[in-house]
């Protein structure tokens, strides 16, 4: 299985399958009898108990079929967290793993789908990929992004060793295993860090509940509301041209698969307009109000006539926002962000592919593989945590929190390379007198 | 024997051959011999005598099973390879439980994945069992001598050619040499030995070089000589050899130590014996074993137990170790091989934990016939005044006397990538390596890989296919796994933490595992002991199918009893508790209730790494043909080639372990290697 679309920005995502398991693999993340027929085939995806989101399956039936095996290809909206949770159910079947690059190519030569001159061919494209996929390692290795990861699966190596040291190195007497409060309180640590960085990152998520937030902020009278009415497409806000028109938050779903298909909804907030001169005590549990839900948003529409775009308080650094022009129809505007006449509509469809980008792929976009990766290796930590949990003076399972730990540290592995078992052991006796 | 080679050197063309020979008796050589007697039955000779099919080979017959070192067996991931060399119908354990003096399952506190079962033996007992095993079969036969040549011809081995010292000096036969003629007139000759396979399990002895202080003795272990003829054989052969270290500590007098003034470490009470066989019913008479401790079959443990002492070692020994490091052979460059991290000398120790005042050691008895102690913790190749003084500071040990002082040992080994997973050499067919000569350390180890090379001896003489143990199905296919696809940099000992799948390989369900495994492979099937062992391995599935279906049939609160066993806190004790008065349950003394215990407590996780084993089952497995030559993939990175060619994996499974090599490289190694059946069929 694999994701064949690029990630983030792309309206649809593609994911293939190949393999005998492609049936069960369907049936278990569509909420209807998996295709099984050649051909285009209109199904949904179970998202979570009741919702279901459209898709379409591309079924190949053997051989007839790139890789000469029976291939399916699902076509769902690029929302990069419905991918993900797609591939979650995916991989959870039974004999169902994301393939290597270029497997597929590989499948399709050996099951005789390609010609030898072909073949050489997908050697070749197969060899430029590794050295692609290497050097793209080599890069994130030796940024800032990568030094993180690094840092992290060494912290996790190293809790590892300790871990073991106490499982295997325990007929030593100067071995001393790691105390489960310690071990907890160093999981917490890193947990919370890689936590950080995949909320950070956060795609927007699913159901009611979970709509992406994207609030309109900027001085008063910067014409919010009136750009609220217009990206929704019906008059819900009041307007008038006096500053301070508005005083209660307003918060509408808002469709953006006209303009950017696949995209999900989000939640628009229209909020008074941020101000540091209160006009008495309505005003000042207004404001309050306000900030409380700019607090919440996923993505800011930073609304400001004038180009100028003077910082916004109470909108955090990592919250993606989008510099918005308004009211582009007045004369002798000029300066940065996207220019929009709410009146006429004017780049309103930009704006609404905008938004779908800045819920979807946020700042700093992490790649499928990595929030794949963390979100592992967060779960790894996490268990060991649970399963140390109850542990007073030594641990009573390491056998299982090692498990666990050694889940985290391949799955974060797979970015930074594989720490193997002689490493850790090698850790171990760094650490400590061992020998009898 | 054609003449060709007869015409080389001169010896003597011994009247008899075999199918496998084993050259060595320690541990991996009597394990290979015992597995291959288990596989190929002796025939008869003309005369009606029992014409034996595995001859083993070795310096000093009354030597063959001898305990090197510290005088025990098992412990943490070794009490695992232990008891499943045992549930393939091994030697090991069952010469363990049967001169066992000390019983202790290691780990106890942890959960049952990492329960390590360990003994102490009574070391002379234990050669004395080992030999009466081997002498019980009238499959292997015993010829003293050392080996001076590999007979090989066509990159296919046929034989060894064996000097007897004291046939050569025209002295008669040791008690196992009579029949090779030791009353012929070329009686002085080296003779040639016969066989399509032969196995190699030269221990320490290869070109073996003890060191004490300044003093160096040629030797593969105390007061015996070193093997010299057989490094020269293979390098010729164009092995790649490489050299390591290894060492043991002082044993002191017990009766000089002051005994009942340090702290006891006592064995468990009831002990467990290392094989289900021990004390459950086939007399020593039935096994065809005789001789002291054999009664261990009926009645366990047959020897009385004893305790261990603890001390500690001094500063003021401390002070001495570095003002003498000059004349440590590990520090003064006389010896330049490496040791082993997880077994370090005493002084390097003092050296790398600089800040720490003293060791902890363990005086360890080694036999209830002599007063030997061994000093676990304090390895060492110093002068033997500095371990006079090492010794003399512990407290209780005062006046203690040595018996033997320590010395380290260098000797020589085969870079382990040249084997396959069998054991065979890739460079000569029928040639087969084990134990330390493969870069191993410990006697479980050496075992296992006797064990797997045995096996495939045999199998190899009898023109069969090969057989391996996945990582999953066993240690001892990890550490097989782990010897071809690792670049050695010490003796390799085998921990829980190398089995990514150490919850499926416990010390408790080895016979499950792999009980069934040695049966198919008719290792079972030929003796009075495999026999018993089937039928108790009978015994227990039926014990395991009662008590899960009381487990299945009990609530606690009304909770299934299954789900409050996955806790943590639910020990074997309360299953058996939960479920008393159940139909059909096996009494408290059956092993099963050991493994269904785990079984449950694991549930979860036992099948995330049998689903995580399911995913890569179709890579692991799937073979690289042999004709590869990967020097040649010129499309392959220069690191994952130059990896490939060094160890040329023979599945993919072993290629994804190997250093430099990347999964994408295994995709285009895929492609590079794919040997199409037509390549007619392009969808063009």
């Amino acid at each position: 299985m694999a994701v064949a679309s690029p990630h983030g920005r792309s309206a649809r995502a593609i994911v293939r399958l190949s393999g005998p398991r492609v049936e069960r693999a369907l049936a278990a993340v569509l909420a209807d009898a998996p295709p099984r027929s050649r051909g285009v085939h209109v199904r949904s995806l179970r998202v979570g108990d009741r919702l279901a989101v459209p898709c379409l399956v591309l079924r190949f039936v053997a051989p007839a079929s790139y890789t000469g095996e029976e291939s399916a290809e699902v076509q769902l909206p690029g929302n990069p967290a419905l991918v993900e949770r797609t591939l979650a159910s995916l991989l959870a079947v039974d004999g169902v793993r994301l393939a290597e690059p270029g497997e597929f190519s590989a499948r399709a030569y050996m099951n005789g789908r390609l010609t030898i001159a072909q073949a050489e061919g997908v050697a070749a494209t197969i060899a430029a990929r590794t050295a692609e996929d290497l050097d793209a390692a080599r890069r994130l290795l030796g940024g800032v992004t990568g030094e993180r990861y690094s840092a992290w699966a060494e912290a996790i190596a190293t809790l590892l060793a300790l871990v073991e040291a106490g499982v295997d190195f325990t007929d030593q007497e100067d071995v001393v295993p790691i105390a489960p409060v310690e071990l907890r309180e160093r999981l917490g640590t890193l947990a919370a860090e890689i936590g950080v960085e995949l909320r950070g990152d956060a795609p927007a998520g699913l159901g009611d509940s979970a709509r992406a937030a994207v609030a309109l902020v900027g001085p008063p009278n910067a014409g919010k509301s009136t750009l609220f009415n217009a990206l929704l497409g019906r008059r819900r806000a009041v307007v008038s041209d006096a500053p301070g028109t508005t005083r209660d938050a307003l918060r509408e779903p808002l469709d953006l698969s006209r303009d950017a298909p696949g995209a999900p909804s989000v939640d628009l907030l229209d909020l008074p307009g941020l101000d540091t001169a209160t006009h008495g005590p309505i005003d000042a549990e207004a404001q309050r109000a306000a900030r409380a839900a700019l607090g919440t948003a996923d993505a800011v529409l930073h609304c400001d006539p004038t180009g100028r775009f003077a910082p916004v308080e109470g909108v955090p650094g990592s919250v993606p926002t989008i510099r918005v022009r308004t009211k582009a129809d007045l004369p002798g505007q000029s300066g940065d962000g996207l220019a929009v006449c709410a009146l006429d509509g004017w780049n309103l469809g930009p704006l609404r592919r905008a938004i779908a980008d800045a819920v979807c792929a946020p700042a700093g976009s992490m790649l499928p593989r990595h929030r794949r990766a963390l979100s592992l290796a967060l779960r790894g930590l996490e268990e060991a945590s649970a399963l140390a949990a109850a542990d007073a003076r030594s641990l009573g399972a390491p056998e299982l929190v090692a498990d666990a730990l050694r889940g985290a540290l391949d799955a974060i592995g797979e970015l930074t390379g594989h720490i193997t078992p002689d490493d850790i052991i090698g850790r171990v006796f760094a650490s400590f007198c061992v020998g009898k | 024997m054609p003449e060709a080679r007869q015409r080389r050197v001169p010896f003597r063309v011994s009247e008899r051959s075999y199918q496998v020979i084993v050259i060595g008796g320690g541990h991996a050589g009597v394990e290979a011999a015992w597995a291959a007697a288990n596989l190929l039955p002796a025939g008869r000779d003309a005369g009606g005598r029992a014409a034996p099919t595995v001859v083993l080979v070795t310096l000093d017959a009354s030597k063959i099973g001898v305990m090197s070192c510290n005088p025990a067996i098992g412990g943490l991931a070794k009490g695992q390879l232990v008891r499943e060399i045992d549930a393939m119908g091994g030697l090991m354990g069952l010469a363990a439980d049967a001169t066992g003096i000390q019983f202790k399952v290691l780990n106890t506190s942890k959960g049952p994945a990492v329960h390590g079962p360990r003994c102490q033996s009574d070391k002379h007992a234990y050669a004395e069992a080992v030999q009466a095993m081997i002498r019980s079969r009238p499959e292997i036969e015993v010829v003293e001598g050392s080996v001076e040549r590999l007979l090989v011809e066509g990159g296919r081995v046929g034989g060894v050619v064996v000097r007897n010292e004291q046939m050569a000096n025209g002295q008669r036969a040791n008690r196992s040499g009579e029949s090779h003629g030791s009353d012929l007139p070329f009686a002085h000759l080296p003779f040639a030995l016969s066989a399509s396979a032969v196995i190699l399990t030269t221990g320490t002895f290869m070109r073996g070089l003890m060191h004490t202080g300044e003093s160096k003795t040629p030797g593969g272990r105390h007061g015996e000589g070193a093997a010299v003829g057989i490094s020269a054989a293979l390098r010729d052969l164009g092995f790649e050899l490489g050299r390591l270290k290894t060492g043991t500590p002082p044993r002191l007098r017990r009766g000089t130590i002051d005994w009942d003034a340090l702290d006891p470490a006592l064995g468990d009470d009831p002990p467990v014996p290392f094989s289900e066989m021990s004390g459950r019913g086939i007399g020593h008479r039935a096994s065809g074993i005789s001789g002291e401790g054999w009664e261990a079959l009926e009645r366990f443990p047959s020897l009385p137990q004893v305790e261990c002492r603890q001390t500690r070692t001094s500063p003021e020994a401390h002070a001495a170790i570095r003002a003498n490091l000059h004349r440590a052979p590990m520090f003064s460059g006389q010896i330049e091989s490496v040791g082993p991290r997880y077994c370090p000398s005493i002084e390097d120790k003092v050296v790398r934990f600089a800040e720490r005042e003293t060791h902890g050691v363990f005086l360890e008895p080694e036999s209830l016939r002599d007063d030997s102690v061994y000093c676990n913790g304090i390895s060492t190749s110093l002068p033997t005044d500095v371990q006079d003084v090492i010794v003399r500071t512990m407290p209780g040990c005062e006046r203690a006397e040595i018996v033997r002082y320590g010395y380290a040992v260098e000797y020589d080994m085969v870079r382990p990538h040249q084997i396959l997973p069998t054991g065979m050499t890739r460079r000569v067919e029928g040639l087969f390596l084990a134990g330390q000569i493969n870069g191993t350390s410990g006697y479980e180890e050496a075992a296992a890989q006797g064990l797997i090379a045995g096996i495939n001896a045999a199998r190899f003489a009898r023109g069969e296919g090969e057989f391996t143990l996945g990582r999953d199905e066993a240690y001892i296919g990890v550490l097989m796994d782990d010897l071809v696809t690792k670049t050695p940099v010490e003796p390799y000992r085998m921990f829980t933490s190398r089995a990514e799948h150490r919850l499926l390989l416990r010390a408790d369900n080895a016979a499950d595992r792999l009980t069934p495994v040695a049966d198919r492979l008719g290792l079972l099937g030929t003796t009075a002991l495999g026999r018993h062992r089937l039928s108790l391995f009978e015994r227990r599935r039926r014990d395991l199918a009662a008590i899960g279906a009381a487990i299945d049939a009990t609530r606690i609160d009304g909770e299934p009893l299954d789900r409050v066993m996955r806790r943590q806190a639910f020990t074997v004790e309360d299953l058996r508790r939960a479920v008393a008065g159940r139909p059909g349950l096996p009494g408290a003394d059956s092993p099963a209730w050991a493994t269904a215990h785990a079984e449950r407590r694991y549930a979860a996780y036992v099948e995330r790494q049998r689903a995580e084993v399911r995913r890569h089952a179709e890579m692991e497995r799937r073979a690289i043909p042999e004709t590869v030559d990967f020097a040649s993939l010129v499309t392959l990175r220069t690191e994952a080639r130059e990896s490939l060619a060094r160890f040329r994996p023979r599945t993919f499974g072993q290629a994804s372990r190997l250093e430099g090599v990347t999964p994408a490289d295994l995709t285009l190694l895929a492609v590079l290697v794919y040997d199409r059946p037509s390549a007619s069929r392009g969808r063009g």
